[in-house]
This record gives C-alpha cells, sequence and structure tokens, in this order.
C-alpha cells in the first residue's frame, strides 16, 4: 500500500514539479518596443516604416495615402509584436534610404529606415 | 491564446471523452471504476472517433454544425451507445471506490510522460499557424465550416484537397464554437488533446498484458521522436490519422491473440475515423485490413466472416463522403498514375521503395522505433508467437508497399524527403505510430512465452 501511495506521489510531484519550474523563471514576457525596432545601421535589406498600428483602419489610412503620392510597393505587414506596419521593402543603402527619407518628409511623412528582419 | 479559449477547448474535450465513455459502456462496458479510469484515453478516442464521422456526415446531408447540433449529436450518440449497452446487459460496478494499482517502474515512466505532455502543452498553446497545408486548407475548411455552417460549394472546390474528407475540419470547427471564436492559435491545444488520448489508450489498453518496463520504453521512444517533436501538434490531419491508423492496428493486434468482440468493433469505429481524415487512410486501412486476414489464414473460416463484417462497417461509415464527392463531380483523390500507368512510370519504382524504407529507417524523423519493431517482431516469433508477429511483419512489408506505391503513382512528386515537396514521411508516421503500439504486445508475448518456457 505504501508502494502504491509512493508511485502515485512521485507522479503528482513530476506534474506539479514542472508548471511550478517554470513560472519560477517567470511568466512569458512581450517583447519590448526597442526588441521590435531595428534602426538601420548597415547597408542591405533595409526598409522605410511609415508607422505602426494598433488598428488596421489606421494602418489602411496611411498605406493608401503613401500609394497615392507614389510610394509604390508600400504594404501592411505583422511586425511581430501585436501591431501592423506600413513599410516600403527593397532598400539597398543607407544612402539611399536617406535619400528616400527625405523625399517623404517632403510630402508629409516621417519614415524610419529600419532593418529588415529575416 | 486566452483563458477563455483555453476553457471552452478543455470543455470540447471533456465533451468527446463523456460520449466516448459512453460509446465505450457500448462496445465493452467496465468492471470497476479503476478500470474505467485506464480506458479513458480509450474513450476519449473513441469520442474523437464516433463524433468525428457523424460530423463528416451531418455536414454531407447539409446539417449547419452549430454550437446546439453538436451537442445534440453527442447527447444521440451518448444515449444511444448507452442503450446498446443496456440491451447487452452491461451494468455499472457497484464498489464506489476507485483503485487504480501503480508499480514504481509504470510510475518513474508515467512521471517522464506527463512533464513530457506538460511542456508540448506548453509550447502548443501559443504555436503559430505557419504550416503550409493548416493555413492553406485545414484550417480554412475549418474556419468555413464555423462561419458557413456547412460545406459551402464553391470554397471547398476551390481550396487545395477538395477531395479529403472533412473529419478534421468538422472537429476543428467544433472546437472553434467551443471557444467562442476561430483561434487558431488555441487550436493546436486540440491537437495536443488528440495525442495524449492516443498515448493514454494504449497505456490503458496494455497496461494489464505488458510489464511497464516493456510497454514505457518504446512510447517514449516515440515521444522523443524529432518528427514528434516537431510537428505532432501541427493543426492538419496527419497525426490524427497515424494515431487513428495505429488504435487500430493495435486493436486488431488484440482480437488477432483474444477475439474478444468489442476489440474489432473498436479497430472498425477507428479505421472508420481514419478513412474519413484523409484519403490516404483507405491505403492504411487496407494494409491493416489485409495483415489481419494474411495473419489468421489458418482460421479463415471462424476468423475471416468476422474481418469482413468488420471492413464492412467502417467502409458503410465512409459511404456518405464518397457519394457527396460523385454528387459535387469532386475529384475522387485517385493516383496520377492511374491503374496501369505504373508500368509507364516503372523506373520510379526502385527510388520510390528505397525513399520509403530509408524515411522509415531514417534516425533523424524516428529514431530507431522501426529496427526496435523488427526486433520485437524477432522476439515474439521466436517465442511462437506466430499470429501477433505474422501480423506485425505483414502490417510492416504492406506498408512499406503502400509508401512506395505513393511515391511511384504520383509522379510528380519529387523523390525526396523534403515535406514540401513529397508526403512520404507524413505518411510513415502511421507505422510509427503503429510501431509503437504494437512493440509493447510483441516483447510482452516475447515475455510471457519466455517465463511460460522456463
Amino acid at each position: 500500500m505504501k508502494t502504491h501511495v509512493a508511485s502515485w506521489a512521485a507522479v503528482v510531484v513530476a506534474a506539479v514539479a514542472y508548471p511550478l519550474a517554470v513560472i519560477g523563471g517567470g511568466g512569458p514576457r512581450f517583447p519590448s518596443h526597442a526588441e521590435c525596432v531595428h534602426p538601420a545601421k548597415t547597408d542591405g535589406n533595409l526598409e522605410a516604416v511609415f508607422g505602426r498600428f494598433d488598428s488596421t483602419v489606421r494602418a489602411e489610412a496611411v498605406l493608401r495615402h503613401a500609394l497615392e503620392v507614389g510610394f509604390k510597393g508600400t504594404r501592411i505587414e505583422s511586425d511581430g509584436c501585436g501591431l501592423l506596419e506600413v513599410t516600403l521593402h527593397g532598400i539597398p543603402t543607407l544612402l539611399v534610404g536617406q535619400d528616400f527619407i527625405a523625399e517623404a518628409r517632403r510630402v508629409g511623412f516621417n519614415p524610419r529606415l529600419e532593418q529588415g528582419t529575416p | 491564446m486566452n483563458a477563455h479559449s483555453i476553457a471552452g477547448i478543455l470543455a470540447f474535450n471533456l465533451f468527446l471523452l463523456v460520449v466516448g465513455v459512453a460509446v465505450l459502456y457500448g462496445l465493452r462496458g467496465w468492471e470497476s471504476w479503476g478500470e474505467l479510469l485506464r480506458l479513458s484515453g480509450f474513450a476519449y478516442m473513441l469520442g474523437v472517433a464516433g463524433l468525428g464521422v457523424i460530423f463528416v456526415i451531418e455536414l454531407v446531408v447539409g446539417v449547419d454544425l452549430s454550437l446546439a447540433t453538436i451537442l445534440a449529436t453527442g447527447a444521440c450518440l451518448f444515449a444511444l451507445a448507452a442503450g446498446v449497452g443496456r440491451l447487452l446487459g452491461r451494468r455499472l460496478p457497484w464498489v464506489k471506490a476507485v483503485s487504480g494499482h501503480l508499480s514504481p517502474t509504470a510510475a518513474i515512466f508515467g512521471a517522464l510522460a506527463v512533464v513530457y505532455s506538460e511542456a508540448l502543452f506548453r509550447s502548443g498553446r501559443l504555436a503559430g499557424l505557419y504550416e503550409f497545408d493548416g493555413w492553406a486548407f485545414w484550417v480554412p475548411k475549418a474556419k468555413a465550416i464555423y462561419f458557413f455552417g456547412g460545406l459551402d460549394r464553391q470554397f471547398f472546390e476551390q481550396l487545395p484537397g477538395p477531395s479529403y474528407p472533412p473529419l478534421v475540419p468538422a472537429l476543428e470547427a467544433a472546437a472553434f464554437r467551443f471557444m467562442g471564436s476561430p483561434d487558431v492559435v488555441t487550436l493546436h491545444v486540440q491537437f495536443w488533446f488528440f495525442l495524449i488520448g492516443f498515448l493514454t489508450a494504449v497505456v490503458g489498453l496494455l497496461a494489464p498484458r505488458v510489464p511497464s518496463l516493456l510497454l514505457w520504453p518504446p512510447i517514449l521512444l516515440l515521444l522523443a521522436a524529432p518528427h514528434v517533436l516537431g510537428y505532432a501538434l501541427q493543426a492538419q490531419g496527419d497525426f490524427l490519422l497515424d494515431e487513428l491508423v495505429a488504435l487500430a492496428a493495435l486493436l486488431v493486434a488484440l482480437w488477432l491473440v483474444e477475439q474478444r468482440p468489442w476489440q474489432l468493433a473498436g479497430a472498425a469505429v477507428f479505421i472508420g475515423a481514419a478513412m474519413s481524415t484523409k484519403r490516404e487512410g483507405y491505403m492504411l486501412a487496407s494494409c491493416v485490413a489485409a495483415a489481419a486476414f494474411l495473419a489468421s489464414w489458418h482460421h479463415a473460416r471462424i476468423l475471416w466472416p468476422r474481418l469482413l463484417l468488420a471492413c464492412a462497417a467502417a467502409v458503410a461509415l465512409t459511404v456518405p463522403w464518397r457519394v457527396f464527392l460523385v454528387v459535387r463531380d469532386l475529384s475522387r483523390g485517385g493516383a496520377e498514375a492511374g491503374g496501369v500507368g505504373l508500368f509507364a512510370h516503372a523506373d520510379r519504382a526502385w527510388p520510390s521503395f528505397r525513399l520509403a524504407v530509408s524515411s522509415v529507417f531514417d534516425y533523424h524523423i524516428w529514431l530507431i522505433v522501426a529496427p526496435l519493431l523488427l526486433l520485437a517482431i524477432a522476439a515474439a516469433a521466436s517465442t511462437g508467437a506466430w499470429r501477433l508477429s505474422g501480423y506485425a511483419l505483414f502490417l510492416f512489408v504492406l506498408a512499406i508497399v503502400a509508401f512506395t506505391w505513393v511515391t511511384w503513382a504520383f509522379p510528380s512528386l519529387p523523390i525526396t524527403k523534403n515535406a514540401a515537396l513529397n508526403p512520404i514521411v507524413r505518411l510513415t508516421g502511421s507505422l510509427a505510430f503503429a510501431a509503437t503500439a504494437l512493440i509493447p504486445l510483441l516483447l510482452g508475448a516475447a515475455w510471457r512465452r519466455g517465463q511460460e518456457m522456463q
């Protein structure tokens, strides 16, 4: 009878120990803003991010305006951190990126040059 | 993921369990509450298979799969199975106490399995829907059933795999109903329940027949296999198909040895559900049936009529879907090369065979499950357990032939293990899962006969 109880106790202890150990290590953490945004530092795989939004309606409004003024290829993507980003990929170098930012500012946008995530 | 979805999916699986317990009562009953506890995984899988098949039939005849329909279907199956059980004279045990004997060996292995399942749950509850087939058609079909109630004609015709029976999308849609939304993240937890249901079913069925030391290691080996670790919770039909086929194969093996009617009846339910899960279910069901016929050759006059009856019952469960395909003029899902087309592509035979064998024996996919099955077959055969070892060997050989046929008969499939190009790795899962259920039985038979010889 003692063995029988000990056997069940071992299973229960294992079943409880794992979640306790996981909780002891801290709960799931959502990435911070700094971890989601990767400012452009080197050439290659760059994108111009027109903004991040928590609603599709707002993101679509910005996208529509960007397309209207001629920024073809701009699209809406998930930023991997729960927000929608209006972004334009395919910027080859930092120099081209800076030119693009200046051009965008002239038509009322304030995009940020970021390193694209692989 | 949120607590609401988790609670919903838990409620759905409790519902499957309750219905499955009634089906178990109709099929075999139980002598003690401890026995019911031991067979609860088996009962759960009976609930999954039984309700899944009925959901498919309901969708075919145009019934809206609403929450009320789902609950009513479960209540009807519960009442029907309970009524059959009463008619067959089954009684509930009088003793209220539950005695669940657990040996120290079983406790150690059980604790490992519990921790594994907790870790798997943790990875599944926040899993994204990244798998191609999952987001391309399995889950969209489930969403269509959830939003439109049934099999929307245009949507189902234009998605990939229109000939695939909708058992998995129907169960997924039912899970969405219980969750209250089409939460495709928490949906992965449903496949965790299927896997745990399968494991507990195998353990529950084999525990009184096989010593713990022979029962648990093959199961833990499967759980540690890279393909299971990486893909078991994908929101697709492959793993549920493997689990259903493996349970059918195990029940047929038990029936060949013990010849209890409930074992064959249970196998028919699982085979019917497997054939309602994926097209490959027909092929794998044929392998299980053919292996059983071959292994029972010497007692054909007694055993074959029962086997034929079980096969007919399983096929009958899939007839509505086949009729539906004809009525809607959808692809029946036959082989690209057709019947005699195989000869026109004879040059693919040998590479297809090599691909099938190398996938089954690939250490980086299934570890040593296949070699262990062959060793277990040899061990059982060496002690004279001919019928059981013969059945397992026939099943192994027929499965290899079937896997070879798939690559051979579909010339558009390249000879590769790349899952995006050829389904061979996913297909071999059925044999790996069946092997995991059969290895303990084979080793147990060898061990028992060895003891008797001494």
